[in-house]
């Protein structure tokens, strides 16, 4: 099939499946509604089972048409599995149905939950179930059948896997955290006015759902579907940016409220809120606790399936630290802002002879302050101080590494957009006061957050841009570029190309070499490894093809015009 | 010592410094409501009065220092229990600070501008201080200031 016949294809099958789909859906909720919730529906009905009809019937033989055209086309070709387009499809649709059929899961579950009560039967999230899960069903067995036959297709799967599981885990731990909350809510501790109802409410009943469908969901895609999916790449940004980062940030963001509320009621005691000024607890405690494991958790994996990818261990911990590093300055930096704005609320104060009546103003801010600083600084020290450790034992090479230069570039180009913008603000806010007569204080209190941001942003951007300028003075900007590496061989040859990969510290572009194999795969001891690798390495150009075929290995540099 | 250590340990230093600056001068030179009581008989006097009575929820003091002539015409809080029950939706828990601007008063009438800052941080790198400003109406009634604008629950939010 051409491209565009493709697309053609699969965009009206996916189109007709859509409205087969709300077809059943709507004939199963209005079999449902007439059989639990009676004669009460039944002037509904009429119209309903019209349009349901209309879309099942409509809809279900097109798409019969369609996808049968489609399935025939592709039967056992290869090249037609391995497509892209056809790939996108299974995919979107094992995703889409997915989250929506899970969506309606915690909704009925919570129904169970509830006691079963008839009157609000979830006739609709039962079909959406139903019919969700019967795509679901079929896609996923077509798609883990047919196999994925080229890195495309591969990548496609991984995609569906990891946001999956992302989901789930993102689900569950949501579910916890707001279940616990609900619990603490209902306490008998927080006074009369707080209390209402029983733990056991819809929200709670909600929540367990949500605990039990994200937890499976998790499960299924993380255990069973990304099982030993080690080397990609998307599992990395999963692990790395999602699980670790993400669950740095909640917990950070967790702990800074906690602090912000324990400050100030240090500084102002409880006030008017009585008891129920320490609701937040039940919702900050259990986040910091859930964070952390998934923190914990996701960190161990990424440690040991480092060690298993040799070589390449130090990449994934050089994004972690420099993670955490960016982590921490964004605390630290919103930390020392808010100070500065403390303090030059004090000065706007001295200067000014209007009058003020103020609500919690410095102690809030003073509480924010702390609560920031004293989670960013120890952070950004402990990491930042791990790296630059790095780069004293790494030498070039670590001052080299990509992550450290995203990092450095990133937080100099943000420092730079900060302070332009700032200089701007504050240029046009001195000029527009002082043609307009406005007093000091008045201009001061009009540039406050532009003068708080760049009193940080100065001393950020300067240190970082010197240490950018050290690096590039030891020649971290002159490493010799990666080079492209691509390799030809028939089936047979996976081990031979795992060994030089492994021993590259690099991933290889695989390619299937389709002619006629003469000779056996070479078999190559330690030394003639080590030979090859050296060749790789020392030979011009680049990128290089390594051709297996003929009982040798043959390396063939070349240049991209 | 290393220069990045010597950095870091600058960095480090000048932060602690601005934490104990800070918080020596917020604990021992501001109570939130400091300054003097401006003159009850002024229209200054009267705003600061009205924004004091909210920040120490005496709602009724508050109340009573709109004009009732101007809160019988307002469209939705004529009643006391309309306008509180407006004022608590509109007031959260966010610290805020009223300043009292450059005020205008001929005989009857008076005109004082007011610049609400509401402290809600939201994301690290916003400004965590929103602005409201309004401009308070008075008139002198029988000898007493009293708001004829805004008459409405302000927004504290």
């Amino acid at each position: 099939m051409s491209t565009v016949k493709r697309v053609f294809f699969y965009t009206v099958s996916f189109i007709t499946l859509g409205i087969f789909a709300g077809g059943v859906g709507s004939l199963l909720t209005l079999c449902f509604d007439l059989l639990f919730k009676g004669e009460t529906w039944r002037y509904f009905a009429m119209a309903q089972l019209s349009l349901g009809l209309a879309m099942l019937v409509i809809g279900g033989v097109l798409w019969l048409l369609f996808w049968r055209a489609t399935q025939r086309q592709v039967s056992a070709d290869t090249g037609e599995i391995a497509s892209v387009i056809r790939k996108l499809y299974l995919n979107i649709i094992r995703g889409v149905s997915a989250i929506i059929g899970l969506s309606a899961a915690a909704g009925f579950l919570s129904w169970l939950m509830s006691g079963v009560p008839l009157d609000r039967f979830p006739s609709a999230g039962l079909a959406m179930i139903i019919v969700t899960g019967s795509l679901w069903f079929y896609h996923w067995r077509l798609e883990e059948r047919e196999g994925q036959p080229s890195p495309d297709a591969k990548t496609l799967r991984r995609w569906y896997i990891y946001v999956l599981a992302g989901f789930g885990l993102v689900s569950m731990s949501a579910g916890i955290i707001q279940g616990i909350n609900t619990a603490v809510f209902h306490l008998p501790v927080w006074g009369e006015d707080v209390v209402h109802g029983t733990v056991w409410s819809r929200d709670f009943q909600y929540n367990m759902s949500w605990v039990i469908i994200g937890g499976l969901t998790w499960w299924f895609h993380w255990f069973y579907m990304a099982k030993g999916d080690i080397e990609s790449v998307l599992r990395q940004v999963y692990i790395y940016v999602l699980a670790i980062a993400g669950g740095a940030i909640a917990g950070l963001s967790a702990l800074i409220v906690f602090l912000f509320f324990l400050f100030g009621f240090a500084f102002e005691g409880v006030g008017t809120a009585g008891e129920g000024y320490f609701l937040f607890l039940g919702w900050t405690i259990p986040m910091m606790i859930v964070a952390a494991a998934i923190w914990t958790y996701h960190q161990k994996v990424a440690r040991e399936e480092a060690e298993q990818l040799g070589e390449r261990n130090l990449s994934p911990r050089r994004v972690y630290l420099y993670l955490m590093s960016f982590i921490g300055l964004s605390a630290l930096v919103s930390g020392v802002s808010l100070l500065l704005g403390v303090l030059l609320n004090l000065l706007t104060r001295a200067i000014s002879t209007e009058a003020v009546v103020a609500s919690g103003w410095w102690y809030d801010q003073l509480s924010m302050c702390l609560a920031s600083l004293i989670v960013g600084l120890p952070l950004w020290l402990y990491f930042w101080r791990k790296t630059l450790r790095m780069v004293e034992e790494g030498g070039v090479n670590e001052r080299g590494a990509r992550s450290r230069r995203i990092f450095l570039y990133l937080v100099v180009g943000i420092a730079i957009i900060a302070v332009a913008t700032d200089l701007v603000i504050i240029v046009y806010q001195v000029l527009n006061g002082l043609l307009q007569g406005e007093t000091g204080a008045s201009i001061l209190g009009s540039m406050a957050w532009s003068l708080q941001t760049l009193l940080v942003a100065v001393p950020v951007l300067v240190y970082h841009w010197r240490t950018l300028r050290q690096d590039q003075r030891f020649g971290a900007e002159k490493l010799p570029r990666k080079k492209r590496i691509n390799i030809i061989a028939p089936d047979g040859a996976e081990e031979l190309v795992s060994l030089v990969e492994e021993k590259l510290g690099s991933r290889i572009r695989r390619l299937r070499y389709l002619g006629e194999t003469t000779g056996e795969i070479p078999s190559l001891s330690e030394e003639e490894i080590e030979v090859l690798i050296d060749e790789i390495r020392t030979t011009p150009g680049s990128g290089v093809v390594l051709v297996i075929t003929g009982g040798r290995v043959t390396v063939l540099p070349y240049e991209e015009k | 010592m290393k220069s990045s250590t010597r950095w870091l340990l600058g960095f480090g230093s000048a932060i602690v410094v601005l934490v104990l600056v800070s918080v020596i001068l917020v604990l021992t030179m501001t109570d939130e409501n400091g300054g003097s009581l401006l003159p009850e008989d002024t229209p200054e006097g009267i705003v600061q009065r009205y924004f004091l009575a909210i920040e120490s929820e005496d709602y009724e003091q508050a109340y009573g220092y709109l004009s009732p002539a101007a809160t019988s015409e307002e469209s939705r809080y004529n009643t006391y229990e309309d306008w509180h029950q407006g004022l608590l939706q509109r007031k959260q828990t966010n610290a805020w600070k009223a300043t009292l601007g450059e005020s205008s008063v001929t005989e009857t009438k008076a005109v004082v501008p007011v610049t609400v800052d509401i402290f809600s941080p939201d994301t690290p790198f916003e400004d965590p201080v929103r602005t409201r400003r309004y401009t308070f109406a008075l008139e002198n009634e029988d000898g007493l200031w009293r708001i004829i604008s805004p008459v409405y629950p302000l927004y504290l939010n």
